[in-house]
């Protein structure tokens, strides 16, 4: 096991430095600069280029790729002069708020997609299974944007019943630790729902698949001919089986929720990743750019170095040596 | 009377009567069929109300500004006065074409670099699929806004940065297949009718293949309309004045439209949901009836 | 062979109709069979594939998946119980201990996440309410008895560490762990090398004696049959065409199609010489012919067979036979 994680990890590397290479190129490659959206009427065009130089000296693309890696295995991901502070303290401070939403949301999909799945399959062609299968393809069909729009509209604003946007409400800013805590949830709750309902549509659809193909099975008509009970042949020996390639799931789905993050932070205006990387864009912010998409490569990385881990785990028939 | 090489070769394939059950088997999916209606009617009104409206796309109507839906503008006008009911169409326009043209290009560059990683196999198909594992780990919502702010907001350069992304899928169905096509008796029994490479691709692999990608394409048509909308919802796909359905939602950023003006975002965020459930269920009939085995 | 006959039969198959309903077609896979498995006897059903020998085993234990499929009739009687009509709790503690399978993949029919052990350890424990640390002991018994090496060692292994023939020998041992008095065999050899089908048969013979089990066993490989069983049963489009035991089987076969079946088998005395084949295809189950279902492939057949289907009789004490013309003779002469 030890072997196989190691492995994988020296696998992820060429990945990661090819993803980063192509980053890196590109952005090099894009019109204006660090100082483009500094508007400062005594900021003189003599000034500018001094400042330019300072801070992105003109060198060729390949020596900057090199000092930028060189510079990253040091923790330094550059400076982000529009928050006057180094890129890793400003993505410091928004990943939470991503994170907590993306584990959230896949918490959510899991705790009801998985069941639900596991639920229609046995049931095929039931009442329940072809309303569970229609929920999920409009689940599937209906972009974060527009639910988002549309939970927004029904529960925050028609009923006030969950805050419209932030993560943190002005009156509770200076409270308690466990107080901003709650105040955090409670803001995340419409944001969570309208990123897991994506997720939950297609965990339900996959374990449905899944749980389809492992019931036909011939272990499954084995633990029928055993004589064991309909509940142990479906959550334990069909189950065990099914989760296998749902754990690959999981891996894929990280850059799937990371987009989702992204859209659902701009619509409730969180303080996360996505939002900082719509921001970083617009005001051509690079060094910023860089380092978010770097760190999201890297989560998805791992996401899925992690998926095959417990996949490995999962499964009897992976060696790890 | 006996039958030529040919005629037996033509006859095992049964091409013909392959996509005539194909087409059987999916006229039976009632649902696939509604959906492939929906499509049909959504592409037709797309293509003809902007052509027959009294109004232009960008037209400004004087002092009918923020009116809500009336018999003058079935769905209402925008802030500036543009009707909105012809601006859907048109916006529809642009995001169904652009899902077609990414759609195309995808599946082009994706029928090739599969096919080559498939038939060729060895040190060519471990870089392409290395390059495809790169391309999948990207965060892809990031890198398109990334590339759009470096290359600059156009329709073109939109379409040519999703399609790059969105490659690695179908080349590794198309490799899949032509791996384990190769692998299938038939082909053994071709090599040893000492039927030519050529003709191997084109009468067995092609229609073989055609098939994955056809439902493959359905598939990345609502995924593509997905992403295009998004993209401009968040200001970074097409820019305004052109309408798409993504950023014609956007008005609803606003919380005074979100609350009080519904016919600003409900009928293009109704639009991107059917078409994007159409095509997911239109997939789904194809990829049974293609594949039989697969249902029951 | 006649001293068994006196016995109360241990199982008894009573008219069992089994049909997969599609949307636009029936299938009759099992239509109308009878049959008896006495105490201690093997009894064979053999035929080509897809002629209802799979399914009828199968919906001994009612597992038949339904829907599709679907019992419209008959009796099951194993035991003095009647298995069709029973609720499902009393059914699932016959299954695996009073009735169990062994079935013809080894390779699939093993579930790939769990230890060997503890695939037979739930049997145990399920049925005799044995603890885990008993379960465990007997389960290395087991592994045993169907001599597998190092039983210690393989009790702990995953089923892909095992070959064929060594999971078909785990098949068994799981399903005589509670000494079934039924055990049915769906072609357990098939999927097996020749050498190692020859060890599972000796294998299965010796353990019946020990014991005392009753075996129903399935194949479409006559020289298997001619090994393993006492009686023999032949099924032909979801129907019994002759029952009778195996010498009868194979020294007087009267339907046309056992004998077709005994002919196109290829042994050391036809060597050199062409074989016979039975002419035509096994027919499509939900679009059988007229009549007689063997009508169209059969050299006897006449008009009267296509007219009507015949029924099973009685030629000769103990031998059954579903034809109108039994070794090519009329059946009224």
């Amino acid at each position: 096991m030890k072997n196989y994680t190691i492995r994988r990890l020296l696998q992820i590397i060429p990945v990661f430095l090819g993803i980063l290479f192509i980053l890196f190129f590109i952005i090099d490659k894009a019109p204006g600069s660090i100082t483009s959206n500094i508007m400062d009427p005594r900021m003189t065009p003599e000034l500018k280029a001094a400042l330019q130089a300072k801070l992105d000296p003109k060198l060729p693309f390949y020596v900057k790729f090199w000092n930028w890696i060189v510079e990253a295995l040091h923790g330094n991901f550059g400076w982000s002069a529009k928050h006057y502070k180094p890129v890793i303290q400003v993505i410091g401070e928004n990943i939470g708020c991503t994170f907590a939403l993306a584990l959230a949301a896949l918490v959510i999909a899991m705790l009801i997609g998985i069941p639900a799945g596991i639920i229609s399959a046995t049931k095929q062609y039931s009442l329940i299974d072809n309303f569970l299968t229609v929920f999920s393809l409009l689940g599937l069909a209906l972009p974060t944007f527009f639910a988002g729009l549309l939970l927004l509209k029904v529960f925050a604003i028609d009923l006030q019943w969950l805050p419209i946007f932030g993560l943190t409400d002005p009156s509770k800013v200076n409270a308690g630790f466990w107080v901003r805590l709650g105040d955090h949830a409670y803001h995340l709750i419409l944001p969570a729902i309208v990123l897991g309902l994506a997720e939950t549509a297609s965990f339900m659809r996959y374990t449905r698949s899944s749980m389809l193909e492992v019931i036909r099975s011939d272990y499954i008509r084995t633990a029928r001919a055993k004589g064991l009970s309909e509940k142990v042949i479906i959550y334990k020996h069909a189950f065990r089986n099914a989760m296998i390639p749902i754990i690959t799931l999981l891996g894929f789905r990280i850059p799937g929720l990371i987009s989702g993050a992204v859209m659902t932070e701009t619509i409730f205006s969180l303080p996360g990743v996505g939002k900082l990387s719509v921001e970083a864009t617009t005001t051509r912010n690079y060094p910023l750019l860089l380092g978010i998409n770097a760190m999201l490569t890297l989560a998805t990385l791992l996401g899925t170095l992690v998926a095959d881990l417990l996949y490995a785990a999962a499964d009897p028939r992976i060696k790890y040596d | 009377m006996t039958e030529t090489r040919d005629e037996i070769i033509r006859r095992s394939t049964k091409e013909d009567s392959y996509w005539r059950g194909v087409w059987r088997r999916l006229r039976a999916n009632r649902m696939a069929m509604i959906s492939l209606f929906i499509l049909i009617i959504i592409i037709l009104s797309c293509i003809i109300v902007p052509m027959a409206s009294r109004y232009q796309t960008y037209e400004v109507i004087p002092g009918a500004a923020n009116k809500a839906p009336s018999s003058q503008n079935i769905l209402g006008t925008d802030k500036i006065g543009r009707d909105l009911f012809v601006r859907l169409f048109y916006g529809g326009r642009i995001s169904l074409g652009v899902a077609v043209a990414v759609t195309a290009m995808e599946c082009v560059i994706g029928i090739v670099l599969g096919s080559v990683a498939g038939y060729f196999g060895g040190i060519v198909d471990t870089v392409i699929m290395r390059l495809s594992e790169i391309f999948m780990c990207f965060p892809f919502l990031m890198i398109c806004i990334t590339l759009q702010t470096v290359f600059g907001k156009s329709i073109k350069t939109l379409i040519f940065i999703l399609a790059v992304l969105s490659w690695p899928g179908i080349a590794r169905i198309v490799r899949g297949q032509i791996l384990s096509l190769r692998e299938m008796d038939y082909m053994e029994a071709c090599r040893a009718l000492g039927i030519s490479n050529r003709r191997q691709i084109f009468t067995h692999l092609f229609p073989n293949v055609l098939a994955y990608v056809i439902v493959y394409a359905t598939m990345s048509m609502a995924s593509v309309i997905l992403t295009e909308t998004s993209l401009s919802f968040l200001g970074l796909g097409v820019s305004p004045p052109t309408p798409t359905w993504g950023n014609l939602i956007q008005e609803a950023r606003n919380l005074m439209v979100l609350q009080n003006k519904w016919w600003y975002w409900i009928p293009p965020g109704v639009m991107i949901f059917l078409s994007i459930l159409c095509f997911n269920i239109l997939g789904d009939g194809l990829r049974d009836a293609i594949d039989p085995k697969m249902q029951k | 062979m006649t001293e068994t006959k006196t016995n109360k039969p241990l199982l008894e198959v009573k008219n069992l109709k089994t049909y997969f309903h599609s949307h636009n077609a029936t299938v009759k896979a099992v239509d109308d069979v009878s049959f008896e498995v006495y105490q201690g006897e093997t009894l064979g059903i053999v035929g080509e594939s897809g002629c209802g020998k799979s399914i009828t085993c199968m919906s001994i234990g009612r597992l038949v998946e339904c829907p599709p499929g679907k019992y419209e009739g008959g009796e099951i009687i194993l035991d003095g119980e009647e298995i069709l009509t029973m609720p499902d709790a009393k059914l699932r503690e016959i299954r695996g201990n009073k009735l169990a399978y062994i079935f013809q993949e080894p390779m699939t029919s093993l579930n790939p996440v769990f230890k060997i052990g503890f695939q037979i350890e739930e049997v145990l424990m399920q049925h005799r309410g044995m603890s885990k640390e008993e379960a465990h002991k007997a389960a290395i018994q087991a592994l045993d008895r169907v001599r597998i090496p190092n039983p210690e060692r393989v009790v702990d292994d995953y089923p892909f560490a095992l070959s064929g023939g060594m999971r078909q020998r785990v098949m068994i041992a799981m399903a005589l762990a509670c000494s079934p008095k039924l055990l049915v065999a769906d072609e357990p050899t098939t999927a097996l090398d020749v050498t190692i089908q020859a060890q599972v048969l000796d294998l299965m013979n010796e353990l019946k004696k020990e014991i005392d089990t009753s075996i129903l066993f399935i194949t479409h490989d006559l020289s298997v049959i001619a090994e393993m069983a006492d009686r023999v049963m032949v099924m032909y489009a979801g129907k019994v065409v002759e029952l009778a035991d195996v010498n009868t089987i194979f020294e007087r076969p009267l339907h046309p199609y056992t004998r077709g079946l005994i002919e196109s088998r290829p042994d050391m005395s036809t060597s050199g010489t062409r074989l016979n084949v039975i002419p035509g295809n096994v027919p499509d189950l939900s679009d059988l012919p007229e009549g007689c279902s063997f009508g169209p492939r059969c050299a006897f057949c006449k008009e009267n067979c296509r007219a009507g289907v015949p029924e099973l009789v009685e030629v000769e004490p103990d031998h059954w036979v579903r034809c109108y013309r039994p070794g090519g003779v009329d059946l009224d002469n």
